[in-house]
């Protein structure tokens, strides 16, 4: 078995969020032995990415000297948590997605059903930070938000008293004009959103009358499918069929885990929706996972030999990533819809079909977090995400601190979903019908 | 991989080669003159006898092997089973729930791969003609009416042990080199560069645990090292001669449909 066509990427916002809930271990002393997994780790760290970093001048980082500065303090790191913090360091002076230390913690039940205490317990809210303020954008029905009467684009002004607000400048002045800016700012609310199964928190919204209104939301197992895929956190897979205005098909989904699952329902969809005017796929909101799914997800709608979704370059080879057109595939428009916390393998997804024919994308700038990963696990027990590939779009843009700038800009607004509309939707659906397409 | 994976557990007859190999290494250590170097296909057919000889080879007509291909960078392992029959037919199964399915497959004359995420397609130019070549059952054993040409390319150490370097040439592909044991004659490790949808790829494969199914000798391990990870193939169970269904190997029906539009 050689040439594997499936690849792995990491989902950045996730990681964030699992590292997040995790940040509170114990301190206690350690052992001699655990001493030396510690340090044991950290070398494999280092060299994991002297060896394997797809760019062996590091960015012009002298990757050595960042070893020789950092292996004093991981020799006399007093626990876990401080040797993770150092690692940590040592992959952040890269500056790069992709690179992350998992707590162990995460692992621990792993594949075993969420039961009270878990973390990772969720309100049902979906948000993003818009003009400087946190926006309910989405309410998962049966959900404990959905069930205390949250709507789309009420505001999230305090949780346990916390107010919100004065969260956000500190991290829009350190982030303008970068990609992550939105990933970053969802994160200083989702963090605070989420906790242990079984708890509650108050949240304070302000709804579309400006009208204060607190509700206690408990925290339960998000709704979907869990997944558990390699050395990476568990996911919760959710996806969504439905048919808008004048036929036109949609397809959403968060993750691109569990391709049996997902894949099934992708080409169901689309088989569904053969004769209609036109598809939008929505990956607004999905961190990516495998990248691979994407490129047999564009066979559905594109058709021709040897069309590429763009190059993965490592540090010895230059893969093209084919696609193989589905017979019989859909002919008609495709809009994929895209926003700020669209990372990995959604930005390769949409860059890697932006400027085909009959495809456009709408929505706004996505997350610039493009690099493909891999998760091992380190002598300690923590994880280790690391980039093994840069991606370059068909377009010829390294993706990775950029994003996907989409073709139409449709960001979000509260005054919208106060309405209850959707922009990207709007506009894809007008762009859609424009196109004429007679399903044939 | 060419070489099929197969045999029964040497470990005894492996002990008392190393003690042998210490007590010669002693005793000759001051020998000056050198060993007679052997030409390349006195080695491959070096090879083809430690594995049990032409005549042994003779008798199977085909084989299902299974194995498990592990992952370990990403955490996660695939069931995988192999069909081959003469002349060259060919099917192999992957499959795990992390990332579903990987069938590949000819039925003597096409050539398909499709998977559970990226769909179906046919195989064509240089992929497939080394794909094809890889489809020949027992290839390597046959290796004469596979390649247009073998030579030795020189000597170098694989996990310790001296190896022949022997680099080997089949019609549309690059060149492949293939390291042979000195004392064993056994094959222990491969550097070619495949032919994939993506381009090319460079691959290392090391392979060991030979062990004894029937009358052949067949490696259990392959670690092979891709784009800077490993991935270690472990066989579990061998079988040759064994009742094959004829719809293993017939070309599905996607493929066919694919085949149909051209």
């Amino acid at each position: 078995m050689t040439g594997k066509r499936h690849f792995i990427r990491g989902a950045a916002l996730a990681l964030l969020a699992v590292l997040a809930t995790y940040s509170s271990v114990s301190l206690a002393q350690l052992t001699s032995e655990e001493r030396q997994r510690n340090i044991d780790s950290f070398e494999y760290v280092w060299k994991t990415i002297h060896d394997q970093h797809f760019d062996p001048t590091f960015g012009g980082l002298d990757w050595q000297a960042v070893h020789d500065e950092l292996r004093p303090k991981v020799d006399t790191a007093a626990s876990v948590p401080t040797a993770r913090a150092i690692m940590t360091d040592m992959i952040s002076r890269l500056h790069q997605s992709h690179f992350a230390i998992i707590p162990a913690e995460v692992y621990k039940n792993i594949n075993a059903p969420a039961k009270k205490g878990d973390r990772g317990g969720s309100t049902g809210i979906d948000e993003r930070v818009i003009d400087g303020r946190a926006i309910v954008t989405r309410v998962t029905p049966g959900g404990p938000a959905s069930a205390a009467g949250v709507r789309a684009g009420w505001e999230i002004r305090s949780i346990d008293a916390e107010a919100l607000p004065p969260l956000f400048p500190p991290i829009e002045k350190e982030f303008k004009d970068n990609p992550r800016e939105d990933m970053y700012l969802v994160h200083a609310v989702r963090s605070r959103l989420s906790g242990a199964i079984g708890d509650s928190m108050t949240v304070l919204f302000v709804d579309g009358t400006n009208r204060p209104i607190e509700k206690r939301l408990a925290l339960v197992e998000p709704k979907g499918e869990k997944v558990v895929f390699g050395n990476f956190p568990a996911f919760y897979l959710t996806f969504e069929t439905d048919t808008l205005r004048d036929g036109v098909g949609y397809f959403a989904f968060n993750s691109f885990f569990d391709p049996m699952t997902l894949m099934s329902a992708f080409g169901n969809a689309m088989q569904s929706f053969m004769n209609a005017p036109g598809m939008i796929i929505d990956v607004r909101g999905n961190p990516g996972g495998i990248a691979g799914i994407g490129v047999g997800m564009a066979g559905w709608f594109i058709e021709g030999k040897n069309i590429d979704m763009g190059t993965m370059r490592t540090r010895g080879n230059t893969l093209k990533l084919v696609i193989n057109p589905r017979e019989p595939g859909y002919k008609g428009p495709v809009a994929i819809l895209v926003d700020g916390m669209s990372g990995s393998s959604s930005e390769i997804f949409a860059g890697g079909v932006q400027g085909l024919p009959g495809v456009r994308v709408f929505g706004s700038r996505t997350m610039g977090a493009t690099l493909p990963s891999l998760a091992e696990r380190l002598p300690n027990g923590d994880g280790f995400q690391y980039a093994f590939a840069s991606y370059i779009s068909r377009n010829g843009v390294e993706l990775e601190g950029k994003g996907v700038i989409p073709d139409a800009a449709a960001p979000l607004t509260r005054a919208a979903l106060l309405e209850g509309r959707d922009p990207a939707v709007e506009a894809a659906v007008d762009w859609i019908l424009k196109q004429d397409y007679n399903g044939k | 991989m060419a070489h099929r994976m197969h045999g029964t557990a040497a470990a005894l007859a492996t002990i008392a080669l190393a003690v042998i190999i210490l007590a010669i290494g002693v005793s000759f250590s001051n020998a000056e003159k050198p060993a007679k170097t052997p030409t390349a296909d006195q080695i491959l057919d070096k090879y083809v006898a430690a594995t049990g000889g032409l005549a042994a080879y003779d008798k199977e007509k085909n084989s299902v092997s299974k194995s498990t291909l592990a992952i370990p960078a990403a955490g996660i392992s695939l069931d995988v089973t192999v069909y081959s029959a003469r002349p060259n037919k060919f099917r192999s199964i992957a499959q795990s729930p992390a990332i579903g399915v990987f069938d590949r497959g000819t039925d003597g004359t096409v050539f398909w791969d499709k998977s559970t995420m990226q769909g179906a397609r046919v195989l064509e130019g240089n992929e497939l003609a080394e794909a094809m070549r890889e489809a020949v059952f027992e290839g390597l054993v046959y290796w004469r009416a596979q390649h247009d040409s073998v030579a030795l390319a020189g000597v170098d150490t694989v996990a310790g042990s001296q190896c022949y370097k022997v680099v080997m040439k089949a019609t549309g592909e690059k060149p492949r080199m293939l390291y042979f044991d000195q004392k064993s004659g056994l094959l222990v490790k491969t550097t070619n560069t495949v032919a994939s949808q993506m381009g090319d790829v460079s691959v290392e494969a090391f392979i060991s645990d030979y062990r004894k199914v029937g009358e052949l000798l067949g490696a259990f391990k392959t670690t092979i090292k891709v784009m800077g990870q490993e991935r270690i193939m472990t066989v579990t169970s061998v079988e040759y001669n064994a009742a094959i269904s004829d719809t293993v190997f017939v070309v599905p029906a996607d493929i066919q449909k694919l085949i149909n539009k051209k």
